[in-house]
């Protein structure tokens, strides 16, 4: 019955996970409206519009380029630095980018959470989600750049679709997790970046694995993002493929993440609109 | 089948305020930790240092489908959060509420609403988040937007309209929703008069048409013309439920005495929220010898102390004058450029005091309500009847003929002239 449907009960208890996804689930459309919303702002109003999708990573990597390809001359797999660099800045972006939105996503849209009801994971998920557009966007201008060069994408190509998983399930838990805390302790909102500019260095964007010495390769191999940017970059540009097992870590460790980020959510989302 | 659509038994909302171990209101973290740290060094164990704030404290209450229920109250008696509680905003401490239908609620004109994003993206946006499918949007936006009376601006992004703009599409597209239970706050005492009667006038309609509503409001008129039952809220409890009219008359019966001073001493128990904490409110005759009876020939002054709790805090004070039955008399704003006038102010104690005219206001009992906006127009914080004090005919004013009809008595410049013969 539609009556039972619209019934609500208003209690004091914590949701359960399978409710709180229901809720999710159910308010799909809220969440598409979200998305727009997160790029729209994003854009308004700046000169350069959506060309600061492809900006991004193209300064990072000019930057890298400048210093690794040419000054220090990192290897890289065997094609140019700057074609290297960029396919890992691209697929990084998936998490920096995500984190950092998803993270500060409810103290920012602080009005929304004291003033209407909707399932409050929707704004870090939304926040994570909207850099979909900007991947996207960003890894079609590669590719014209790549076939030029002479590193056409080959067969593997569709491999970029299990390269982005893993790091969209981290980005939604971690910025899940994070985003919650930082209601209470806004020191978070300071420490995170810089967290996630050091991470950087702890994942093979800048550099191949192959330059790591072997007794850190195991190490680097355990980092959620070491496998999914290995993966991407061979599936664009035919560079080495990551070992097998450590894309199984990568999806567990990245799962876990995403349900660790979901339970602390939803133990502490009652009290959003008390604290902040 | 005449289940209620609202049934509330013993429901509760604590807040805990915390008591910081360094007494300063606002202190951060790091205060804190010196804190725990120089008491650890002195032997001590820190104590969770918390003030029960019980905002609801067991209410009960069911509400027939199709009903329009008021809830009244005193700042701080519990309305608010009863009402976002309903909505979902916020969690019950204990007790349980059931709510059968769809619910839409209106707890701010706006929510959802980005400056950055032109009126027709805000209609949907808006229009998602008190629940309308994007179908349902569509269907209605022609409606929505000949209501708002904005179409020519459509396309022009949020920030560039004016306060009132901004409101009247706000608002339309609030009036367009499809729910059985309206939960609506205050939203309706910003925007102009012609407009608020518009949106009277659409939420009589809504009621009509068989919708259940729970309406908090500071004003008991509009709670009388919208609502049959009302519910007067004191101390989190419900402390009157009756008609309308009969609580409107025990409401203002109860709050008679003469106040012509208020204050609070403590920063955090003050009435306020994060930024704005209210101190102390006083009226008196201005000029050389001040008197708090004054008559009608005595200029007032309205002081207002208040606590601004950051830096660069843009806030502006609006003065309500109200008739002893509470209907609004006049508002007036802060001067535009003083502080408690929308400049930005620092951290501290500040004062913003209006001056009433001599000859201005007839003689009789007024209140005098607060609203506190951030910026200039988004009112965050209405304190009702903070002052209610006596103005008295001046019989020793030569020209005194008896009482005077009207809500003001204000003198006018007259002039006149031959026009003819």
């Amino acid at each position: 019955m539609s009556q039972d449907r619209n019934t609500i009960r208003i209690h004091a208890g914590d949701p359960s996970m399978l409710r709180t996804i229901r809720d999710v689930f159910s308010s799909r459309e809220l969440l598409e409206v979200l998305i727009f919303r997160q790029i729209r702002i994003r854009y308004a109003q700046t000169a350069f519009g959506a060309f600061w999708v492809v900006l991004q990573p193209l300064l990072a990597a000019t930057l890298y380029t400048l210093v690794f390809g040419m000054f220090v001359k990192v290897a890289s797999n065997g094609i140019p630095y700057a074609l290297f660099s960029y396919a890992g800045m691209v697929s990084w972006s998936i998490f920096s980018q995500g984190f950092e939105r998803a993270s500060i996503s409810l103290v920012q849209d602080e009005r929304l959470i004291t003033k209407t009801y909707f399932p409050r994971l929707l704004l870090p998920l939304s926040s994570a989600l909207s850099v979909l557009p900007d991947l996207i966007i960003s890894t079609l201008l590669l590719i014209p750049v790549a076939v030029i060069m002479g590193y056409p994408p080959g067969l593997d190509a569709w491999m970029i679709v299990p390269a982005i998983v893993p790091p969209f399930l981290l980005t939604i838990g971690s910025g899940a997790l994070v985003a919650s805390m930082n209601i209470r302790w806004r020191d978070l909102r300071q420490a995170a970046p810089f967290v996630v500019q050091m991470l950087v260095w702890a994942t093979p964007v800048a550099y191949p694995l192959d330059m790591v010495p072997a007794q850190w390769r195991g190490l680097l191999l355990l980092n959620p993002m070491t496998a999914p940017i290995m993966l991407f970059r061979h599936a664009l540009l035919g560079t080495p493929l990551p070992p097998a097992w450590s894309l199984l870590v990568s999806f567990g460790i990245s799962f876990a993440v995403l349900l660790l980020g979901f339970h602390v959510f939803r133990r502490v989302e009652k009290t959003f609109a008390d604290y902040i | 089948m005449s289940l209620p659509a609202i049934s509330v038994t013993g429901l509760t909302k604590r807040y805990r305020i915390r008591r910081s171990p360094t007494g300063k209101y606002g202190s951060d973290l790091a205060d804190d930790a010196a804190a725990f740290v120089m008491n650890l060094l002195k032997g001590k164990l820190p104590k969770a240092e918390f003030d029960d704030f019980w905002a609801l404290n067991g209410v009960d209450f069911e509400v027939e489908p199709g009903q329009a229920i008021g809830l009244v109250g005193r700042n701080g008696a519990g309305k608010s959060t009863l009402l976002k509680l309903l909505a979902r905003v916020v969690r019950p401490t204990s007790g349980e509420a059931i709510l059968r239908g769809r619910i839409g609620s209106l707890l701010e004109v706006g929510t959802g609403f980005h400056p950055d994003l032109t009126g027709r993206e805000n209609v949907f946006l808006a229009g998602a988040f008190l629940g309308l499918k994007r179908t349902e949007i569509r269907a209605r936006f022609d409606e929505i937007v000949e209501f708002s009376e904005v179409s020519k601006f459509l396309d022009t992004p949020v920030k560039r309209y004016s306060s009132g703009m901004y409101t009247r599409l706000a608002f339309s597209v609030a009036a367009h929703l499809e729910a059985d239970i309206l939960l609506v706050d205050e939203v309706l005492a910003v925007g102009d008069s012609a407009f608020q009667r518009k949106c009277l006038g659409k939420m009589n309609d809504v009621t009509k048409q068989g919708r259940t509503v729970v309406f908090v409001s500071h004003s008991m008129q509009a709670v009388q013309s919208l609502c049959s039952r009302c519910l007067w809220l004191m101390g989190g409890k419900v402390h009157m439920d009756g008609t309308a009219r009969d609580v409107a008359d025990a409401y203002f019966g109860a709050n008679s005495e003469t106040r012509t001073l208020i204050h609070w001493d403590d920063p955090k128990t003050a009435p306020g929220d994060r930024e704005f904490r209210l101190a102390r409110v006083s009226m008196a005759s201005a000029g050389e010898f001040t008197t708090d009876e004054p008559t009608t020939s005595d200029a007032l002054d309205l002081a207002f102390d208040f606590w601004s709790l950051k830096e660069s805090n843009s806030l502006t004070l609006h003065a309500v004058v109200l008739s002893d039955e509470g209907i609004p008399l006049f508002r007036t704003v802060a001067t535009p450029g003083q502080p408690g006038g929308g400049i930005a102010i620092s951290e501290g104690r500040w004062r913003a005091t209006c001056r009433i005219p001599s000859h201005f206001l007839n003689a009789g009992f007024h209140r005098i309500q607060l609203q506190v906006a951030r910026g200039r127009h988004e009112v965050f914080l209405t304190l009702d009847d903070l002052l209610r004090f006596e103005v008295r005919e001046d019989r020793e004013d030569p020209s005194w003929s008896g009482h005077w009809p009207g809500a003001i008595q204000p003198r006018l410049d007259w002039k006149g002239e031959k026009l003819e013969g």
